[in-house]
Formats: structure tokens, sequence, C-alpha cells
């Protein structure tokens, strides 16, 4: 009985806690869904009163005509922070290893260097990044968004996966090197699998960071055709007019894929790969 | 270097913050042997074993495998295996890809790699558990495993450190005689690390004897059990530990002998002529028995503790005339023996050893 009671109460908070989440989300929802965004819904639960997809349309461009260069805008934003979570773990990887298993001068400076650049905001970089890409022929380009994207993901990505290698017993990298293998052979054929979780959730949030930016992306890239997806969001908000419809109906859109990857790589994050290799 | 001398360990000094952990060690491996390294925790044995391996490099020093010089060669180079004290399995790869691990990396053929597992998983017990992960074996399925894994190379050397301490006693029991029935059969030399004595003494054909990075002595186990160097060696092996008592060089018209307290005992042979001096005498629990015409009386002893083990038994008690000394002696367990009971001990005169008290060092005369 006492069990039930501590159930229920344990449920109504978790079901509480998600209803207070949710329910921005819930307006999001009633003004993409409502014909006439924001003037609609009811005040306490929101729902759209005349239900409706035009919204979307408008975000996607069909209904403009316009919807070649919103699938030229979402695949910007897709190659753009893909290529980002593969760049910043690509390079991230070797230098957390090297942190986590190797003694060499500055390791210590190396890392508070790290950590100091966090402390800055994206704002702050923006204008040198921009005079930089400027000079590499980089701007209105991906390429550029992704360096520039890669390299703030880096001491974050570094500290993450420095912390997963040096969970992994040494062991493992001494039996590789004993069975055969060279240092870096033991690091891509046995700490790389072993940490897959973690290169897993550094490489997505890598991506998100990427996909959810918005001042470099606004203010390096001035070509439509170059934009990413939440630098086109901003447009349906101007000075003079705020198109919330159109607005919420992209956010929407916006979300979806980063959902998508999430449910794929839930299996991923959640398992713990290096259970049973050591004793225990 | 001789011939049939598989692995050289030459002057080996490794120091950590220029704190020596191993001095000076030079230690031969002859082919096919099984040698064991012991010692407390600390001593330096597990880091002589992984500078063996290549996994540590000497600070001075040389490490030699079959007359060259392989020092700085890297662990992969060495034609060794390694069975690790935690397994060190690899996480992501099912039992036969962590046996294949090794073999692939030398790019051995795919049939023979089979055939190798096959024997391995034959001679080990494998052959179910070829498609689990480790994740999905229990602690002794594991060691088994990485074992296999040491196996199926067929190198020249098997180094393990300490492959039994996470075992439970009876598979660790178990185990031990698995290790030393491979170790025949495979003909390759063994070099084990371990700090448990009963491993050591039941395992090696050479036991050496690690103490704060020096070898305190080397040889056959049962050399270093009956003729330690040290009270070290002789406290170190033997369970329970060696009694050792304070003792007293007499020379009397009738003969030299040791005074312990109130106790004479008769100086072994082996000793020679020692001067008036104090001794440490040490005395195996099986040394002492209850006094008869073989073993004359050399002292009562007050029983405080008995333990009966059903094989043997053990009488734990002090020494009356000797400042009230522990001592524990073994009986055979038809004995039956109360607490505050007095009992006459006697000893075999050749039995006991001696020490000098201020260096630890044997008395023994011979060589």
């Amino acid at each position: 009985m006492k069990q039930h009671v501590k159930a229920l109460a344990v449920h109504t908070l978790l079901v509480g806690a998600v209803l207070y989440a949710l329910y921005p989300v819930l307006w999001v929802l009633t003004v993409a869904f409502s014909r006439d965004g924001l003037g609609e819904g009811g005040f306490v639960l929101p729902w759209p009163r005349h239900m409706s997809c035009v919204n979307f349309a408008i975000a996607t461009g069909a209904g403009t005509g316009k919807s070649a260069l919103f699938i030229r805008q979402l695949v910007n934003s897709l190659t753009v922070s893909g290529a980002t979570a593969i760049l910043s773990v690509a390079i991230a990887a070797p230098a957390a290893y090297a942190l986590a298993r190797m003694q060499f001068v500055g390791k210590r400076a190396g890392l508070s260097g790290l950590m100091l650049t966090q402390m800055f905001p994206t704002v702050a970089s923006a204008v040198p990044l921009y005079f930089i890409l400027s000079q590499l022929h980089l701007l209105d380009r991906r390429a550029g968004l992704v360096v520039a994207y890669s390299a703030s993901a880096l001491p974050f990505a570094i500290f993450q996966l420095k912390a997963a290698f040096e969970a992994i017993p040494v062991e493992l990298e001494e039996a590789a090197m004993v069975d055969g293998a060279t240092r870096f052979v033991a690091f891509v054929s046995v700490v790389l699998p072993a940490a897959r979780p973690a290169l897993a959730i550094t490489a997505l949030f890598a991506f998100m960071s990427a996909w959810n930016e918005f001042v470099l992306a606004a203010t390096l890239m001035s070509r439509e055709e170059a934009f990413t997806l939440p630098v086109v969001l901003q447009r349906f908000v101007g000075e003079h007019s705020a198109a919330w419809g159109p607005f919420a109906a992209g956010s929407i859109v916006v979300s979806i894929p980063v959902m998508v990857i999430f449910y794929i790589a839930q299996k991923q994050l959640l398992s713990g790969l290096t259970a049973g290799s050591v004793k225990g | 270097m001789t011939a049939s001398s598989c692995c050289e360990v030459r002057n080996l000094v490794k120091a950590f913050d220029r704190t020596n952990v191993l001095s000076n060690v030079n230690l031969t491996m002859l082919s096919g042997t099984f040698t064991v390294l012991v010692g407390a925790s600390g001593c330096g044995k597990s880091t002589l074993l992984r500078t063996v391996s290549g996994l540590e490099s000497p600070t001075s020093g040389s490490i030699w495998m079959g007359g060259r010089d392989v020092t700085a060669l890297p662990p992969k180079d060495r034609d060794i295996a390694m069975v690790f004290q935690s397994y060190a399995l690899y996480p992501h790869l099912s039992v036969r890809e962590n046996l294949a691990f090794g073999l692939r990396l030398r790019r051995t053929m795919d049939a023979e790699i089979n055939i190798r597992i096959a024997e391995a998983s034959a001679m080990l017990g494998l052959a179910e558990l070829l498609d689990r992960l480790p994740r999905q074996l229990s602690g002794g399925q594991r060691q088994r495993v990485a074992m296999g894994r040491a196996i199926v190379r067929r190198p020249h050397m098997f180094l393990f450190d300490e492959p039994l301490s996470n075992l439970d006693a009876a598979l660790r029991a178990e185990v031990r005689v698995d290790i030393r029935k491979l170790h025949d059969r495979m003909g390759g030399t063994t070099l084990y690390v371990t700090h448990d004595q009963v491993e050591a003494m039941t395992l090696a054909d050479t036991l050496c004897l690690l103490r704060g990075g020096t070898i305190e002595q080397i040889g056959p186990p049962l050399a270093l059990f009956d003729q330690p160097v040290s009270r070290y060696v002789a406290e170190f092996l033997g369970s329970p530990k060696i009694n050792c008592l304070d003792g007293l060089v007499v020379h009397s018209p009738s003969g030299s002998h040791i005074a312990i307290g109130k106790n004479t005992l008769a100086i072994p042979n082996r000793y020679g002529q020692l001067v008036e001096q104090a001794v440490t005498v040490g005395l195996r629990p099986h040394h002492l028995v209850p006094a008869s015409f073989d073993a004359p009386q050399f002292g009562t002893i007050l029983v405080t503790f008995y333990e009966a083990l059903g094989f043997e038994s053990y009488v734990h008690g002090t020494l009356e005339g000797a400042d009230d000394t522990t001592v524990v002696m073994r009986i055979d367990p038809g004995h039956r023996i109360a607490r505050g009971e007095s009992l006459a001990v006697g000893i075999r005169a050749e039995h006991p050893l001696l020490f000098d008290p201020k260096t630890g060092r044997s008395l023994d005369a011979r060589p």
C-alpha cells in the first residue's frame, strides 16, 4: 500500500515535470498548425481552432515556389552539422587520447588553455572569425562554418573524450600491444571501439551545437543559398512584421532531424560497452 | 648467454621519479622452465615482469631473449604473450575474436587461426563460449579466455601477472594446476608473478623472491624453503609462518648449545662453530612435535588456541621459560588438545634455522 502511494506521488511529480517542459512546445505546435498563427487558440490549454498546414507550406517554401531553396538550406544545415560532428571527433579523439594516456611537457598548460577558451562567448570571436575566413576565402561557404564550429566544439569534445578514455582500463591497450599492435593500432582497434558510447555522445553534441548555432551563421553567411536553417527561421521574424505561424512550423521542421538522430543513437548512448572486459 | 637460456635480465635498474623500484636485478630463465617472481606488495615483481614484456623500459640494464638484446624492442616484437590480472579481454569482441586478435595482427592465415582457436578451446574448454562477449562470461571463464589468447599465439615466452588473484579459492587451486599442466604441454618458458606463496611454491621450477627491488633469494622452491638465506625468506614462505625465537649460543664444558630462555637446543651441524652470540632461531610449525625419542623435549608450551583443519591441526601457545614467546606448532589431527593444557614439545636436532638477529642473514656455514 505504502509502495503504491509512493509510486503515485513519484509519477504525479514526473508527469507534472513533463507537462511543464512540454507546455511551450505545445504552444509551438498550436501556432504552427493554426491558420493565422498567434491570433488563435485557447489560452490555458493551447489547441488550434482551425487546423491547417499552411504555415508548413510557407516555411518550407512549398507555398511560395521556393522549396528548392529550402531544401538547399536544409542540406546546408545537415552537411555543416554532420561535417562538424565528424571533424570534431576526428580531431578530439587523438588529442584526448594523448592527454589521457601520455605525459608530455605543456600538458597541464594545454588543458588549462582549452578550459580558458570555453569562457569566451562565441559572439566575442565572430568578428575575428569573419576576417580570418574572409582571408581564407571561406566566407559564404559551408566549409567555413564547419571550421568555425569544429574549433568551438573541440575543447568540450576533448574533455569529454579524455574522461571516457581514462575510464578504459590501460591493460586493454597493453594486451593489444603484447598481442602485436603498435600504440596507434591499439588505439584504433581497441580503445575507440570500447569508447563508442562516448564517441557517439560527443559527435551528437557537436552536431547539435552546429545545428542550433545562429550568430556565426548569420555573420559569416550572406547569400540566401548559403544559409543554415536557424538563419532561415530568423528571417520570418523581422523588424516590422513577425510571421509566427511559419516560424513555429519551421521550428518543428528543424527539430525533426535531431529527434530522428537521437532515436537512432539512443542504443549507443545507453550501452555500457566496457562492462565485462576486466574483472568483476 | 648459454644456448638453453630463453630470457636473461642483466643488471636491470628501474626507477620511477628517482626512486629505484628495481636495483641491479640479474635473472636467467632457461628454456622450458617455470620461473615465479614472488614478494610482498611493492617489491618490484610486477615491474620486473612488465619490463621483460616491454611495457616498461628499464632505466638501465638490458633484457635478452633467444640470444638477442630486446631492451629497445616494443612488446609486439618480443614473441611473448601475457595474461593480465584483470584479464584485459577486448570488450567489443567475441571470445573467438579475442583469441584471433593477435593472430590477425600478425597476418596469420584464416585456416591457421581456426586451427589454433580450435586447439586452444579444446585445451581450455572454451568451445561453448566462442561466440559470447566477455561481459557474458563468469570470472573463471574470462580467466580461461585470457589464457587462451596467450596460447593461440604460441609464443616463446608466457608472462603471467597474478592471473589467479581475482578467482575464488577453490577455482584458484584448480586453475593453478591447469596452468602448470599447460606449461608442461606447451613447452614454453614461463615467467609468473604472484604474491601467493602457495602458488609460488607449487608452480615454480625456479622461485625468485624479491625484496625492495632486489632478488633476496633465487632457486628451487624447496631450497628457499629449507635453506633460506635470510629470516625474511624464511618468514615469507610457509603458512603458518615460521616461529622466530631469540636465542643465545652458549659454550659449556659439555659442548655448545643454544639457550632460548631456560630451554636449550642443540646446534645443528651445518652451522659449524658459532661464537657466543645472540641468534634468531627459526622453527617451522611442523618442526615442533610432541616430545619423543626422535625429538627430545626442548620445552613446554601452554596452549592458548587450537585450530583443527581436519587434515592437520595448529596449536598456538606460549613457550614457558622464554618470556612467554608465542609459537605455533602443527600436530596430527588425531591429537585432542584443549586450551590451557601444557604440552611437552620436542624438535629434531637438524631442524632449527639460525639467523643473525641484526642483519637477518642465515648463519648457515655451508656455501
